[in-house]
């Protein structure tokens, strides 16, 4: 069995998706991951919709597309996109980035994983953002685990304005939020590890402004 | 009549809570606010220009802006709105000054609210920028179409 370090370490953002079925034991593995997660008071707020339907996908894909279409826009047009991106030198390829982004495109794919698990919260308990998030990254591992690719896909929720399309779509009562989105499935890429900090950068010894001496 | 510090006293400390929860993703959340007090109002137009103007009257007569005047870049997507008098000023200033960044603008959401709403059109606040020495801010904002 591979060692958990390794699990996390070579777990991905993934974005395209085979087109074959996940089987529902699968995704039940992968919920109970996310149930034996810690949360405050045992309070266990999580709740999951598992989503097949392709007119359900396509509806969340387009709340998405939305979401991250305007963010980007407006980055865009004030021109701290560019900024951005002014490493990348090849003008088609920085044309297609931004296209990608001012589209919402880098956010639809959601439409197109063949599952969608939606991470739901209670919201009567006292540690709503703790709970789900450790719910959460559990998920993401144990997907990793049985060979399954995720993402966490935020822009259908982010903003107030998407986030009421979703929980009326999906019919989410009151008392309740919706999490994120994840989308799962066999994955048909192998993206490359995005940069980290180095562990320098993050450790501090007993107060904020005190790093290892060398 | 509220007493005016009261307001701003609890308006900023929610602000400052929401701020220390979301970080920079609290300007996400706060989208929506001020759409309540707008939708009472009757605001009518057959362009985003007027939609614009028919807010911004509300708003004046409500005592809630000195004044506002907007133009749009050649881009025809960009809007630079500045805001004159505006009694969410004092409170926008003291969360600068105590490290909070703006994420917040009452009078911009209710006019994208309704430009969204009447115009069906895409709206997003790009960049709010406090100056309370003049009295006003700058908020930048798109407006477009979405496919």
């Amino acid at each position: 069995m591979e060692d958990l370090l390794k699990i996390i370490k070579t777990r991905r953002s993934i974005r395209r998706y085979k087109d074959k079925y996940v089987p529902d034991e699968l995704l039940e593995k992968i919920i109970e991951a996310g149930r034996w997660s810690p949360s405050g008071d045992n309070g266990q707020p999580w709740r999951f919709i598992i989503v097949r339907d392709p007119e359900t996908k396509k509806a969340l894909g387009k709340i998405a597309a939305e979401g991250s279409g305007r963010r980007f826009t407006a980055e865009y047009f004030t021109g701290r996109m560019q900024e951005r991106f002014e490493g990348l030198k090849d003008p088609d390829k920085k044309d297609r980035a931004f296209r990608k982004l001012t589209s919402g495109e880098v956010s639809s794919f959601l439409a197109n994983a063949p599952v969608i698990i939606i991470v739901c919260a209670k919201l009567d308990v006292w540690d709503v953002p703790y709970d789900s998030a450790m719910a959460t990254q559990n998920m993401l591992l144990m997907a990793r685990t049985l060979g399954l690719g995720s993402c966490v896909v935020v822009a259908p929720v982010s903003d107030m304005r998407d986030d009421i399309k979703v929980m009326e779509l999906l019919k989410i009562p009151h008392g309740y939020k919706v999490i994120a989105p994840l989308a799962i499935g066999y994955p048909d890429e192998s993206p490359n590890p995005r940069p980290r900090l180095s562990l320098e950068e993050i450790i501090f010894y007993e107060k904020f402004d005190k790093r290892r001496e060398r | 009549m509220i007493d005016r510090l009261y307001f701003r006293d609890i308006v900023s400390s929610l602000e400052k809570v929401l701020y220390y929860e979301r970080g920079g993703g609290s300007y996400f959340r706060a989208t929506m606010i001020g759409k309540d007090f707008i939708d009472r109002e009757r605001i009518k137009g057959k362009t985003s220009e007027e939609v614009i103007e028919a807010c911004i009257k509300v708003m004046r007569e409500k005592n809630i802006i000195k004044d506002a005047s907007h133009r749009k870049d050649k881009s025809n997507t960009l809007f630079r709105f500045e805001i004159k008098g505006c009694m969410h000023l004092p409170i926008e200033a003291r969360l600068k000054e105590e490290g909070v960044p703006t994420y917040i603008c009452p009078p911009i959401n209710m006019i994208l609210c309704k430009v969204r709403e009447i115009m069906d059109l895409a709206v997003e606040i790009a960049d709010i920028t406090v100056n309370q020495d003049d009295g006003g801010c700058v908020i930048r904002v798109v407006v477009f179409e979405q496919k």
